[in-house]
């Protein structure tokens, strides 16, 4: 297995979202591509990535294999990779091995760990309301809800998708016209959700080429938020908060 | 938690002999004795494993302590120098030493049997259950099955008699494993006479994982001798107490698939040649029904089993943060632990008010776990049981969350 690539910075970024929900996780590469699953521990959060081997500069594989990696790990080696990088497995040795190619050569050996074995399954939802945005509106959205509190409103009512919060007397309250949106599907909706979590997946809109988001509501469902590029998609589910009597 | 004086001379010390340093696979990177002992104290452990002692590296940092009867302290800490090995069947052994010459006695018994003693914290040897056992009570230490019931690296999942793995070598102890507790063993009748231990085998020093098992003894001072004694039951020493997860929330409770973690009868697994019928992974053997093979004769007395589940795990649940590791369960179990002196406190002594001052909606839950008001799905198959609380109902009104997190189980 050899992998060669210079978006080294999109691939650190998803990484980077990631491991905001799972420490380990087991990155599949198989002949179509490289992906990854994963739960967080609470089972609140859903990821599931995938990007096309045509992303990649150079993909040669034998036979597809299944990577079970500290990630922040594999993060902070990344973000220390410069011009081009390559992933390559040891051979004989559950050892995934990154180098750096550039005017300073840089090898860093990362032993596997032993996968749990978590076969993840994704909620199969059908939902009504689907609204596609820039993705930057939908992370300015979030990071002015997190000013005022801890968990958000989502909701679509009419022509407009809301984010709202509040705590104690502040309140704030974001719209955003259909006309603003890349598409709107309408259906009246609105579930709460978490803003520790949505800023974390917030941060994906720093990807240049992930510059869409799409978000699918139900009422008091899970949030399917999903960010596409040419050969990348980076997919999070996320469950509601349910408010008490 | 502190000494506290049980009898006129005798003082109470929790104990957890098993964990790993970061020289062990899969085990995190801060496992240094520092962080260790710090985690301990937070925890509210007396003592406390090294782990790993017949690495070279990590004897070298153990004995850079401060050694007295026996057991290294640090920050208030007492280690007891301890390792784990695996044999030529896969087997899992937990090992105590004496002290530090009965770690390097023993290292030089075994160091070449090991492929690998200087690069694993848990080395592999290529000796039996019988062999080693005879090199441990040649060199001072106490040895015994490390989770002795668990589907891919126990005893029993190889053997059906301690005979079979130990021959004519006595165990001293058999540790019970997360997915055990004293009920499910004390039938088996060829441990009558055997202590358990019930230990956290933690591979990072989070307050999830450290001591989320343990021992508490009834000792003079804190030493080796005394802890054996204890063990044995001598000169009026004992183990007081094991602490430990609920079996139900380990892993390998039930049988279970290691893919999609289906539950099956025993019956249902051999039925389908241990092979799940929907996805075609293995099937494991749980704890429960491997037990269930083994008990063969009346129940012996044993100490308490005190059955508990992490706090952390607890917390994380009932304010909706997506991880045990995550800074605002740390912050609050901090917080929790530091008001009511340590999480056992927490968990069931202190009053629901004090934990009410720290967090409603915890001790809301906390009210709910010690009315044993919840639910467990039990764990199977390499997955983790999950306790759960209905907050929605019985809880006063002054200590209900504003909302709850759902979990994504739910659809």
């Amino acid at each position: 297995m050899q992998l060669k690539s210079t978006q080294i910075e999109q691939l650190t970024k998803v990484f980077e979202t990631i491991v905001n929900l799972v420490d380990e996780v087991t990155l599949k590469v198989e002949p179509e591509g490289i992906s990854i699953r994963a739960m967080d521990p609470a089972h609140v959060a859903l990821v599931d990535f995938e990007m096309k081997k045509e992303a990649f500069d150079e993909y040669k594989l034998e036979e597809p294999v299944e990577l079970t990696v500290d990630l922040k790990t594999v993060v902070n080696v990344l973000k220390r990779v410069e011009q081009e990088l390559v992933i390559k497995l040891k051979e004989g040795e559950n050892v995934l091995v990154i180098l750096s190619e550039g005017a300073v050569k840089k090898r860093f050996n990362i032993p596997l760990i032993e996968s749990a074995e978590e076969s993840l399954k994704i909620p199969g939802i059908e939902f009504e309301t689907v609204v596609e945005l820039d993705s930057s509106l939908f992370k300015n959205a979030i990071a002015d809800t997190s000013i005022i509190g801890d968990y958000a409103t989502v909701k679509v009512e009419g022509d407009a998708l809301f984010f709202s919060s509040k705590s104690d007397e502040n309140v704030v309250e974001i719209r955003i016209d259909k006309e603003n949106c890349i598409s709107f599907k309408k259906n009246d909706a609105k579930s709460h959700f978490s803003l520790e979590y949505l800023k974390d997946m917030a941060k994906v809109a720093d990807i240049k080429t992930l510059n869409k988001a799409k978000l699918s509501l139900g009422n008091d469902l899970p949030l399917r938020l999903e960010f596409e590029g040419d050969y990348t998609r980076l997919l999070f589910f996320l469950a509601p908060r349910v408010e008490a009597d | 938690m502190g000494w506290s004086v049980n009898q006129e001379v005798m003082i109470q010390i929790d104990c957890d002999f098993h964990i790993h340093s970061r020289f062990s696979a899969a085990t995190s990177k801060k496992m240094t004795l520092e962080t260790i002992s710090e985690g301990a104290h937070q925890k509210g452990l007396n003592v406390i494993a090294t782990g790993d002692a017949l690495n070279k590296f990590w004897l070298e940092e153990i004995e850079e302590l401060s050694f007295k009867n026996g057991l290294g302290e640090q920050n208030g800490c007492r280690f007891i120098v301890t390792t784990e090995v695996e044999d030529r069947n896969r087997v899992h052994h937990l090992i105590l030493f004496r002290d530090l010459e009965s770690a390097h006695l023993l290292r030089g018994l075994v160091e070449d049997l090991s492929p690998d003693i200087d690069r694993d914290g848990r080395p592999h040897l290529r000796a039996g259950g019988e062999e080693i056992a005879k090199a441990c009570h040649e060199s001072g230490a106490l040895v015994g099955p490390a989770h002795a019931f668990v589907p891919w690296t126990s005893v029993y999942k190889e053997f059906n008699t301690l005979k079979e793995c130990y021959g004519s070598e006595k165990v001293d102890f058999l540790e019970l494993g997360l997915s055990a507790d004293t009920s499910l063993a004390s039938s088996i009748s060829e441990l009558r006479g055997i202590p358990f231990l019930s230990n956290s085998d933690a591979h990072s020093a989070s307050p999830h994982r450290l001591g989320r098992e343990f021992n508490r003894l009834s000792v003079e001072k804190p030493s080796f001798e005394e802890i054996r004694k204890a063990l044995f039951g001598e000169d009026d020493r004992s183990i007081i107490l094991n602490v430990g997860l609920d079996p139900r929330l380990g892993k390998y409770h039930r049988t279970a698939c290691i893919k999609c973690y289906r539950h099956f009868s025993l019956k249902e697994a051999e039925g389908f040649g241990w092979r799940c019928p929907e996805c075609r992974a293995r099937i494991k053997k749980g704890v429960f029904e491997r037990t269930g093979e083994l008990r063969d004769g009346p129940e012996t007395v044993r100490p308490k089993y005190l059955r508990i589940a992490p706090l952390a795990e607890i917390i994380s649940k009932v304010v909706g943060v997506k991880s045990v590791y995550s800074k605002k369960v740390n912050t609050l179990w901090t917080s929790l632990v530091e008001a009511n002196k340590s999480e056992i406190a927490v968990l069931l002594d202190a009053s629901i008010e004090s934990i009410a001052e720290v967090d409603t909606a915890v001790a809301a839950a906390i009210k709910l776990y010690r009315e044993e008001k919840f639910t467990i799905s039990e764990g199977g198959g390499g997955r983790y049981g999950e306790i759960s609380f209905d907050l929605s109902n019985p809880v006063p009104k002054q200590t209900v969350p504003v909302s709850r997190q759902k979990s994504l189980d739910k659809f």
